[in-house]
């Protein structure tokens, strides 16, 4: 055990894990964080908690991180390189875990022209590989990452931040076969999980799977496959014209638009993308980034045949 | 008011030269306040030959350039082209009405249509008045 | 090269409010290549100023020279005679030329009319792109020659990121993705194990993170 967060005890156990993503408000609305903490609740086994996704100023992650948990969500923090540099991510990084928060997805984050302050600065002192490559440090050989322990004084004990840290991968981006290998340089640097970027394009994230047992990452690494429930065809063919790193097929847009009930639909596809995952050798869990509809969560969960969620067994 | 403009017309000596030249050896007159300068292409002309016909007095500068993909230089038309529109609107910024600065495609043989350009050019200069950097001191 | 383009001449005009013997100054290194503040274009200036300000009813003297480089005192000297009598310098070098201007001439103003923008090359006929970022630690040699902090929009060392598809940077389909290309450069010189390894974090007090930069060579100090 690493981090001893419930989401690594329940991957460890051999659950088939779920987790879930809670996108935080623009304003500070902390009725919305409970209200969709409410909505997850008993659905996911930890919850994705975005910063400042899509470069849109946000609550933070920590903070409304930290107001998940105490709603009874397991959170994992999203941290990413766009907004801190090292000072400031070792002190979130320290400040999540005095909080109570266990698990780390260290993100490069998208580019502040995305969003709504395209005119910032932006940081990238370090990249994820790197930010991994930093928070591991901090827990197994408790030094910050300039090489000093983390203690307060020369006398005092050693307190690390003991998170158990997640990366994203993406199957679809290219080049294509270079992305096994970007996977084993994340691990390398210290990824405990991993969850990929959504999939619609089975054939080729079957593909780069093959790769990934193959090297026997797999074994290295649990692995959880990104799954979207998607409301429209518009939402798809928007995602296929705009967003970089996406591999959507036609057929896939055909068959929404040619749904009478398309959220309906959606849900359908998207629990038969689960089933489909579920019996690829290597994958340990589904995220489910059901982005801005955390509603419809927690039908997929129960069709896909995912509900009740397991408990941690006792020691 | 009586105003008789001051216009500066850049001639490709490949095109519009010529047809000036023709429109005057047939005794067809064009306005006598149109003083013509003779380019080797319009490729020549530079910004700053514009912005000195500007500031030496002139109330209007015509610039004539072949038809496209008619330029003994291939591309000299094109970079003309390209080059008016970007003076334009420097002037524009500057305080000179833009349309002040005009431009054409003409071949050799179309001396009745310099004609024509050149006259309607020069009245819609007088309707514009005089210069702005004239009638200040 | 350095490469600077000049600003509009609506900021530029404002700039010279209030001021009637005004001395444009070009430089013939690397903005002359740029087409941005060379002799050619100081005469483009000084005249759009000098018409500027008839337009607007005043009378005011815009004179013109370039220098061979702003960014060394030695040529700047040159212009001592130059200057006397103007009250306004407008320097159409880049931001170096400017400062090494107002150094100087500390008792005259001195305003930018360029924006200095990127060191790179022309790509072609009117095009320039940026290639380095003057970080202070080259790392090109485990790059394939090819640089991931000035090409790739997010100065990664561990790339390409998840959003680069197609060759090309998520963040617009216009730019390259520096990491793509150092991928096909290591894979045609078989050296793509270099990506495998994991690039550390860098130590950015060499570059503008350790404040305003100096290079001292000891051995040329007199």
């Amino acid at each position: 055990m690493k981090a001893g967060s419930r989401l690594e005890k329940l991957l460890i156990q051999g659950e088939f894990v779920a987790t879930a993503e809670l996108g935080p408000p623009k304003s500070a609305d902390i009725q919305l964080i409970k209200h969709k903490a409410g909505i997850l609740r008993g659905f996911a086994d930890a919850v994705n908690i975005t910063d400042n996704q899509t470069a849109i100023v946000r609550v933070s992650s920590i903070a409304a991180g930290k107001i998940a948990l105490d709603e009874g969500l397991e959170p994992i923090i999203q941290m990413t390189c766009r907004d801190r540099n090292r000072l400031a991510m070792q002190s979130d990084i320290l400040g999540a875990y005095v909080l109570g928060l266990r698990n780390l997805l260290c993100l490069s984050g998208d580019h502040q022209s995305f969003g709504n302050h395209p005119q910032a600065k932006n940081v990238y002192d370090l990249d994820s590989i790197q930010l991994v490559q930093m928070a591991k440090r901090m827990r197994d050989e408790k030094v910050f990452q300039c090489g000093e322990e983390i203690r307060n004084t020369k006398k005092s004990d050693l307190l690390e931040p003991r998170m158990f840290l997640g990366v994203a991968a993406n199957p679809f981006a290219d080049p294509f076969e270079f992305r096994v290998v970007r996977l084993a340089k994340k691990i390398k640097a210290g990824a405990d999980f991993v969850q990929t970027q959504c999939i619609f394009d089975l054939p080729k994230f079957k593909r780069w799977m093959e790769m990934v047992v193959d090297q026997g990452l797999h074994e290295k690494v649990f692995i959880l496959a990104g799954i979207m429930p998607i409301k429209s065809p518009k939402v798809l063919q928007y995602m296929k014209n705009n967003v970089a790193g996406m591999s959507i097929p036609d057929e896939l847009i055909r068959r929404m638009e040619g749904a009478k009930d398309a959220k309906a639909e959606g849900v359908k596809i998207c629990v038969e993308l689960i089933q489909a995952v579920r019996e690829i050798p290597g994958i340990r869990g589904v995220h489910i980034m059901a982005v801005e509809w955390e509603e419809i969560v927690p039908t997929v969960v129960r069709e896909a045949g995912l509900w009740p969620r397991p408990e941690v067994a006792a020691e | 008011m009586d105003f008789t403009p001051a216009i500066v017309a850049f001639c490709c000596e490949n095109s519009a030269y010529r047809a000036a030249d023709t429109a005057g050896a047939r005794q067809e007159g064009y306005p006598s306040n149109i003083s013509i300068c003779r380019l080797p292409c319009s490729g020549k002309l530079e910004v700053i030959h514009i912005l000195k016909a500007f500031e030496e007095g002139a109330d209007g500068v015509f610039v004539f350039a072949c038809h496209p993909d008619s330029c003994r230089f291939l591309l000299g038309n094109v970079r003309a082209g390209k080059r008016i529109e970007h003076t334009a609107a420097l002037l524009e910024k500057i305080g000179i009405e833009k349309e002040r600065l005009r431009f054409f495609y003409l071949s050799e043989l179309e001396w009745t249509q310099f004609l024509d350009l050149v006259r309607q050019g020069n009245e819609s200069i007088k309707s514009l008045g005089p210069s702005p950097i004239k009638v200040k001191p | 090269m350095i490469v600077a383009e000049q600003k509009d001449i609506a900021e530029i005009i404002p700039m010279t409010e209030g001021y009637q013997n005004i001395l444009v100054i070009g430089c013939d290194t690397c903005v002359t290549v740029c087409l941005a503040g060379g002799a050619k274009e100081v005469a483009i200036l000084a005249c759009s100023l000098r018409l500027a300000a008839r337009a607007r009813g005043k009378k005011v003297q815009v004179d013109e020279i370039s220098i061979e480089r702003q960014c060394e005192k030695e040529f700047v000297d040159s212009l001592q005679s130059t200057v006397r009598g103007h009250d306004l310098l407008i320097s159409m070098g880049c931001g170096i030329g400017v400062q090494t201007i107002a150094e100087q001439f500390p008792n005259l103003a001195v305003v930018p009319a360029l924006n200095t923008k990127l060191l790179g090359l022309p790509e072609r006929q009117g095009v320039w792109v940026e290639r380095c970022q003057a970080c202070g630690q080259c790392i090109l040699d485990k790059t394939g020659g090819i640089c991931p902090i000035s090409r790739c929009s997010k100065s990664l060392l561990n790339g390409p990121c998840g959003g680069s598809q197609n060759g090309k940077c998520e963040i617009n389909k216009e730019i390259d993705c520096g990491w793509h290309l150092i991928y096909e450069r290591l894979k045609s010189l078989g050296r793509l194990g270099c990506l495998e390894e994991i690039m550390p974090a860098k130590d950015w007090s060499r570059s503008r993170n350790g404040g305003p930069r100096k290079v001292i060579r000891e051995d040329m100090c007199l």
